[in-house]
């Protein structure tokens, strides 16, 4: 009777342990992964901002641009102006020679002065330039300074043209005044 | 004397019942050990999924990190911190390392490359990088307050450099050959599409593509390394000419001095170099584009009559004076409103927006408005309202929505979009030697009341009081002024 007992015992310790032992191989197997190497979780899905996303977002700009133009359409619509586009007027620029009065020759004489004398710095400014240049640019810089020199060249010709058209506009004037004091006096 | 069989029966079953139940006891204690590990398990597995999920993120968030202070418009940006950290304009050579260190507690900021040692470098481009050509920078994501340090993301560094076509281990130009030296560049004007390009001389519409890689690891050892490429995102404004004038009816008058000149060469004057940018003489434009949207060629002879020196106005190849109006615009140039989606773009990334608008009217800004700048530091400066410069010399992107008034002894390097009013006024009368380098474009988009136009109103541009030495088309300087919006991902990858 004891050793029936004893091998239906045996049965189900063996049992148990049949069913048990997996569970704890399962467990081991686990214990022995590293962190690291587990089952990866899939990264979120990487989000590209395009420029028209990055340019939907607010910022400070926006709001000043807001107050702006809420200002700007109380205004327009207090004022009810149709469209405000400004006439386009056209002004004909007239190059620096044959001034018609004394006072235009001074004039155009003084803007020369005031460009010979900036193109003068200028010059010195580029030869400074090539001096500390890297030789790479030393060319291109030495064409600048010719191309300027020819430029500074003809601005002082230019200048020199209009005191000459600014004297015989002073013999004209001075001609102009002599016949004009020659002339009897009208009765 | 007879047995008992049911008493006999009884004796042999004796115990029966403690056997069940010690069976029973331990077919629960099973299930109760079964249960405990498997819970133990799942455990570990949520534990797993935890630190592998914090590891990428403090890996990606290193990445952001550099993605972010490679901005010049951030706080934080590298050059900030340490001068030409990374190159400012141009390229970073091939071989060009630069590190972003973040120590955890305990941990040395020098000896950071040596605990965790970057072996992915080697991996993409054959061997470790030159000593010489590594620089490091701390990381912003650590702060101390207080006295108490708070640690941020647990990456241990970021690495930047330049893409190649072995690093990325892609044959970009299917030449059979992965080009170990030569830099990649991501070219939005490539055709059909944009594309990466292998080349050393990049067209303007490209960038450079650069590599963001970096390495995360936590305290339970889970590590993770990740990369992107990454390349800058401009405006990519393009301009016809050195002087583009958009509107119905332009009034123009050139200007009176004879050191004054309009030049589409790109290239000419004097500009100062950009880095890693060489002008292209052979990229030759009209000195003034003008558009036709009233048909004919009404703006085209009136810019050309306005003009009293037409010798002084080269380029393209066209007679003098060069002014063309078979122009073509960006789309972002064309209309009222994209021109003004254009400037809120910009706005949103300007490095200053002056005046402050006060009374519904428009306010002036002068040369004490504008923020510092320099070749090195271009700004980004949205004048809403009129501006007046007098002797100053600006570096960027100038938006002016009023009158642009400008003496001789001013100028500016890079682009100027006179975009509202769109008049500009040269003050003085003679004199002055400075320059404008770039593109200058002008367009009239508003009414008089700050309403916006359906079509382009008119516009006037006058130069005829100057002086100065006029105006010459410099592509260097037109993609140099302006602003990376951001540095947009091209790849992602996890390495490891």
């Amino acid at each position: 009777m004891k050793i029936k007992n004893s091998l239906v015992f045996s049965t189900i310790l063996a049992a148990a342990l049949g069913l048990s032992a997996p569970v704890f191989a399962q467990s081991n197997s686990q214990k022995k992964k590293s962190p690291a190497k587990q089952s990866k979780p899939g990264p979120k899905p990487h989000k590209v901002w395009t420029n028209d996303e990055v340019g939907s977002l607010r910022s400070p700009a926006d709001a000043y641009l807001d107050t702006k133009y809420r200002r700007t359409d109380e205004t327009a619509t207090a004022q009810q102006q149709p469209t405000g586009v400004k006439p386009a007027h056209h002004v004909g620029s007239p190059a620096l020679s044959n001034p018609k009065t004394l006072d235009d020759a001074d004039k155009m004489i003084a803007w020369e002065k005031r460009d010979v004398d900036a193109q003068t710095e200028y010059v010195e400014h580029v030869r400074k330039q090539i001096e500390e240049a890297h030789p790479e640019d030393r060319e291109r810089l030495k064409k600048v300074l010719q191309d300027r020199i020819q430029i500074l060249a003809d601005t002082r010709s230019e200048m020199e043209t209009l005191e000459q058209q600014k004297k015989e506009l002073q013999k004209k004037t001075a001609a102009n005044n002599k016949e004009a004091k020659g002339q009897p006096p009208s009765q | 004397m007879k047995s008992n069989p049911i008493g006999r029966r009884k004796e042999s079953e004796s115990g029966v019942a403690l056997l069940i139940a010690i069976f029973v006891l331990m077919l629960i204690s099973v299930v109760a050990i079964s249960l405990m590990v498997a819970s133990g398990g799942e455990s570990a597995l949520a534990g797993n999924y935890r630190s592998s999920a914090s590891v990428y993120l403090a890996a990606t968030a290193g990445l952001e990190e550099a993605r972010g202070r490679m901005l010049s418009g951030n706080s934080d940006y590298f050059n900030n911190t340490v001068a030409g950290f990374i190159p400012a304009s141009g390229s970073l050579p091939v071989g060009q390392v630069r590190y972003i260190l973040n120590p955890g507690p305990g941990e040395a900021l020098g000896s950071l490359l040596t605990t965790y040692p970057d072996t992915e470098y080697a991996t993409e481009f054959g061997a470790a990088p030159l000593s010489a050509a590594v620089q490091t920078i701390a990381s912003v994501s650590t702060v101390t307050s207080g006295g108490t340090t708070y640690y941020g993301p647990l990456f241990k560094w970021v690495r930047i450099n330049a893409a190649t076509e072995k690093s990325l281990k892609t044959d970009v130009n299917s030449d059979s050959i992965l080009d170990l030296v030569t830099p990649l560049y991501y070219d939005s004007g490539h055709v059909p599409k944009p594309s990466l390009v292998v080349t050393a001389t990049p067209p303007a519409s490209a960038n450079q593509a650069l590599e963001i890689t970096a390495l995360a690891i936590l305290p339970n050892g889970s590590q993770k390394t990740v990369q992107y490429v990454v390349a800058p995102l401009t405006i990519n404004l393009n301009f016809p000419s050195a002087l583009t004038l958009s509107g119905k009816n332009i009034a123009f008058s050139g200007a009176n001095s004879n050191v004054y000149y309009a030049d589409g060469t790109d290239g000419d004057g004097n500009p100062p170099a950009v880095p890693g940018c060489t002008p292209n003489p052979l990229n030759s434009l009209p000195a003034i584009g003008v558009t036709e949207p009233l048909g004919g060629t009404g703006n085209k002879d009136a810019v050309t009559a306005g003009i009293p020196r037409p010798d002084h106005y080269s380029g393209a190849g066209l007679p003098t004076p060069s002014v063309s109006d078979a122009i073509t615009l960006n789309s972002s140039l064309q209309t009222p409103a994209s021109l003004n989606t254009l400037v809120q773009t910009i706005s949103q990334y300007a490095t200053i927006i002056t005046p402050t608008p006060s009374g519904g009217l428009l306010g002036t800004a002068t040369d004490s408005d504008l923020p510092p700048m320099s070749a090195t530091n271009p700004a980004t400066v949205v004048v809403d309202g009129n501006l007046n410069l007098s002797s100053f010399v600006g570096y960027g992107l100038l938006v002016v929505t009023g009158n642009l008034a400008y003496d001789g002894n001013s100028g500016w390097k890079g682009v100027i979009l006179v975009v509202g009013d769109g008049t500009t006024t040269f003050t003085g009368a003679g004199g002055g030697n400075q320059e404008f380098d770039g593109a200058i474009f002008v367009a009239s988009i508003k009414d008089t009341s700050g309403n916006l136009l359906s079509q382009l109103g008119n516009v006037g541009f006058d130069i005829s009081g100057g002086g100065g030495n006029g105006v010459y088309y410099n592509s260097c300087w037109i993609k140099r002024a302006q602003p990376t919006l951001t540095y947009t991902v091209l790849s992602f990858r996890e390495l490891h």
